[in-house]
């Protein structure tokens, strides 16, 4: 019964359409149909700022997203690092539980990783302003825990 | 210029700035919890006003949804009573009644303590650490007679629409030490006239919106009135103008008082359903509604706010003697009409949150963006948030966001 045999693995030509018929004007190159790298400049709402976002996702892997401009995110007050990233440095963001339920490869980047990053710019944005972070979601306990 | 979508997200942080500015529903309770203990004593069986069928009722802002937090905990909070009494002996003269009043009030140990020193028309209570909660309020009673059928008056205007015939019966006539004929004159009719109800009455018909009906006078008049959340575009106009007041002035006595504010917005509102274009229009307009006048007596103009539900009263009335509180509301007005357009023209919600905490306070407008926050996050969760591929999340959007939950490490 495992799910993960029973999806329908969705193509990198058909991502890349998927992702071309709702940004027409956005930068997309695919290669050899197994990988795909999207460059587009997006506002998490009306009145929020714009941020510069790279996807890139092999048909092996799982989809990375990262924000590319600003670079350096600015931080919230007293904060040393930004909620909810993979990587400081490249700002991977952590959109989703990797469960296989929320996101897998039957699933289409417009609907799932692409919205998420408007959300996470929403709530970066609410972050970088009062110092919380009202996205909700999953931390990992660290190792380590520094103040 | 705003677009249509960010015009909606800037009307979302005006309405919720304007709820975080709301008294709490516990400082709300305790305020009428105290109004209730000075009420009760004064009309208690054996009291000296007893015999004059008193009442004791909130009025001002409390009654109307547009009281607002102080902007420091520490603060106080003002608190509006009349004290009304039907009828009284025949030889009482002005100084009589709100001697009489004074007297009930300093029988109670307690309240002779919070007692301060008398004012013009009020008695005042200042409650520091003796009320629960830590609240502190400063509590004016307003010594008043009405007439004998005033509650059947009230009763029946409280459940009519609203009319100038139906607010005028509602005047009541009050005490005031400054005027000549305070310690002789015993004929209220010859008394100034006050009309809290009839203003009350106007403010929440000019809120009303067919849309959303307003609070009901009569509920704020219950003994245990509900605690209100939802209001009205014009009572979060007013919320959000009396508290850039209160952080441009601070305790500056010549600042603009709440009820030219409260009274201009009133005039100046022309129905709009949502806060920001309220605000909008009310900035725009409100300064038309004050007349130029000329006093024939002094051979010189004057400024001239009337009270809607008598007209000849003028709310500016001090600003002849004090011309710094008139140079102060032009002050005030071009201070907020500038400060809500910088507002609206930055890009980023943190900017935006930055120079709305410099014209209304950090602490309320912190909340406000944590509140907006996690409405969105429950949007999300609930799947019906919505985005637009250009202008980013808003319920005008196209495509809906699936649920999902941010992951990562702390590293």
């Amino acid at each position: 019964m495992g799910i993960t045999n029973r999806i329908k693995v969705l193509s990198i030509p058909i991502q890349a359409g998927l992702i071309r018929k709702m940004y027409p004007d956005s930068l997309l190159e695919t290669r050899n149909g197994q990988s795909l790298i999207w460059v587009h400049t997006i506002s998490p709402s009306p009145l929020g700022d714009d941020y510069k976002i790279r996807l890139e996702y092999n048909i092996t892997d799982m989809p990375n997203l990262y924000v590319t401009n600003p670079k350096p995110l600015a931080l919230a007050k007293n904060e040393s690092k930004l909620p909810h990233c993979y990587d400081q440095k490249i700002q991977k963001l952590c959109l989703y539980f990797p469960d296989g339920k929320e996101w897998n490869k039957s699933m289409a980047l417009t609907k799932t990783i692409i919205p998420w990053a408007y959300d996470w710019l929403y709530h970066y944005e609410i972050w970088l302003g009062t110092g919380e972070w009202t996205g909700g979601g999953i931390h990992l306990p660290s190792k380590n825990k520094k103040k | 210029m705003l677009t249509e979508e960010q015009k909606k997200e800037f009307n979302e942080i005006l309405t919720e700035l304007g709820s975080s500015l709301d008294i709490s529903e516990t400082q709300f309770n305790t305020a009428v919890a105290s109004y209730n203990a000075v009420g009760g004593w004064l009309t208690k069986d054996d009291s000296l006003l007893k015999p004059y069928n008193p009442k004791v009722l909130p009025q001002g802002s409390i009654i109307i949804g547009t009281t607002i937090k102080p902007i420091n905990k520490d603060d106080d909070m003002d608190l509006d009573l009349v004290c009304q009494l039907s009828g009284k002996a025949p030889y009482w003269t002005q100084k009589n009644v709100k001697d009489i009043v004074g007297q009930q009030i300093e029988k109670h140990k307690t309240y002779e303590s919070l007692m301060d020193e008398e004012g013009r028309r009020c008695w005042t209570l200042k409650y520091r650490t003796s009320s629960k909660n830590d609240d502190k309020y400063h509590m004016d009673i307003l010594p008043a007679i009405i007439s004998k059928d005033y509650e059947i008056i009230l009763e029946k205007s409280l459940s009519s629409s609203f009319s100038q015939e139906n607010v005028d019966s509602l005047a009541i006539r009050i005490t005031d030490t400054e005027l000549l004929n305070y310690s002789w004159e015993t004929n209220p009719e010859n008394w100034l006239k006050s009309n809290p109800f009839g203003y009350a009455q106007w403010f929440l018909n000019r809120a009303e919106l067919n849309i959303q009906k307003s609070i009901l006078l009569s509920e704020s008049l219950k003994p245990v009135p509900k605690y209100q959340t939802n209001k009205l575009p014009l009572q979060r106009a007013v919320q959000i103008l009396k508290r850039h007041r209160d952080m441009m002035f601070k305790g500056n006595k010549d600042k603009p008082i709440s009820v030219i504010i409260t009274t201009l917005s009133g005039y100046a509102y022309n129905k709009e359903t949502n806060v920001l274009d309220s605000l909008y229009s009310i900035i725009e307009s409100m300064e038309n509604y004050i007349e130029t006048k000329y006093d024939s007596k002094t051979g010189k103009y004057y400024k001239h706010i009337a009270n809607p539900v008598n007209p000849e009263e003028n709310f500016a009335d001090k600003w002849v003697e004090y011309p710094e509180k008139e140079v102060n509301f032009y002050k005030w007005l071009n201070a907020v009409r500038r400060d809500i357009k910088d507002a609206s023209q930055l890009k980023g919600k943190f900017r935006i949150q930055e120079s709305l905490s410099k014209s209304f306070g950090d602490d309320v407008v912190n909340t406000t963006f944590i509140n907006l926050g996690n409405n969105t996050r429950i949007l999300t969760e609930q799947g019906s948030n919505r985005f637009d591929t250009k202008v980013g999340i808003t319920a005008l959007g196209a495509n809906t966001i699936k649920p999902h939950n941010f992951y990562g490490n702390n590293e």
